[in-house]
């Protein structure tokens, strides 16, 4: 992985995403089977669940907005075709990014635990003591988790 | 729902011709409890109320200019405070992975690709801690291609 400051190139970016997202896998405890990380019927899969998966995030990460600009560029692209020779056609590699929607989820909660980010409820080191007013009552009244209509507890 | 450090712990998705307070009861179907910070919109209506604290999501949110009830001034400060932090993650979240509009063809890619926007974003910041790069900076992954 590049250190500090290094201008990246593409290569380095791939390598650098394909690296981060192995690290989430292990900490999601998620492991490829015959190129598949959902299970599913059939036969192994020609490219491999992740590299779609880092492509995915790719074109996320690259700002592509459509699929169509992304895989056009992709295919144009010297380095990327040489990272990843075999590829998917378009409409294939976008069902096969849904297919992965649930494993996009628990990566994603990987990444916050990598980075020791704690899961809602979040402490925090503002006192939030009060509630919000009630929607009935004196204008200048304030309202407490007393109130008949407190719509949420003081905590 | 942005952790304190800035990652995205998890995703709501409410269609975009609702009201945004379907928006919190849509958390009654999550495993998500604490507290909420929302703008005049997040007010519960009285039958989720009770639903909503048993849950144990507790809501402070301002007040509408017609109303009579106010805020004290200790939540109207707490409110002040917090919104512009949120409201700068979300705008980050629309501009740097295009999240306000999301190009797709069906439900299901929909889905697909918000998540990837998610995880992209997460990763961004993963990386740029490892590169010591500054937090929220993406820059330096589009010049690389």
């Amino acid at each position: 992985m590049p250190t500090i400051r290094e201008t990246l190139d593409l290569e380095d970016l791939v390598i650098t995403v394909y690296a981060a997202l192995d690290d989430a896998l292990a900490e999601a405890d998620l492991v490829t089977r015959d190129g598949k990380l959902v299970p599913r019927p059939g036969p192994a899969p020609e490219v491999d669940d992740r590299e779609v998966l880092c492509l995915t995030v790719l074109q996320e990460l690259l700002g592509f907005e459509s699929d169509h600009g992304f895989y056009q560029w992709f295919e144009s692209n010297a380095v990327l075709r040489q990272l990843f020779p075999r590829r998917l056609t378009r409409p294939n590699w976008a069902d096969r990014r849904a297919l992965l929607t649930p494993l996009l989820e628990r990566l994603s909660e990987a990444f916050c635990a990598l980075d020791g980010e704690e899961s809602p409820p979040f402490s925090s080191s503002t006192r939030i003591r009060s509630t919000s007013a009630a929607r009935s009552g004196p204008a200048t009244r304030s309202v407490s988790a007393d109130s008949p209509n407190a719509a949420i507890a003081r905590r | 729902m942005f952790t304190p450090g800035g990652r995205i712990a998890f995703v709501l998705q409410v269609p975009g011709n609702r009201h945004d307070v379907q928006g919190l009861y849509g958390l009654l179907k999550t495993t998500f409890h604490g507290h909420l910070l929302g703008d005049n919109a997040y007010w519960p209506k009285a039958t989720k109320r009770e639903a909503l604290a048993r849950h144990g999501i507790t809501v402070t949110a301002a007040t509408r200019s017609n109303w009579k009830a106010r805020n004290t001034a200790e939540d109207k400060a707490l409110l002040k405070r917090w919104r512009g932090k949120v409201e700068r993650r979300i705008g980050l979240l629309d501009r740097q992975f295009h999240a306000g509009r999301t190009l797709c063809r069906s439900r299901r890619h929909y889905e697909a690709r918000r998540w990837a926007k998610v995880l992209s974003h997460d990763l961004s910041r993963h990386l740029n801690r490892k590169l010591r790069r500054p937090a929220e900076s993406v820059a330096h992954f589009w010049l690389a291609a």
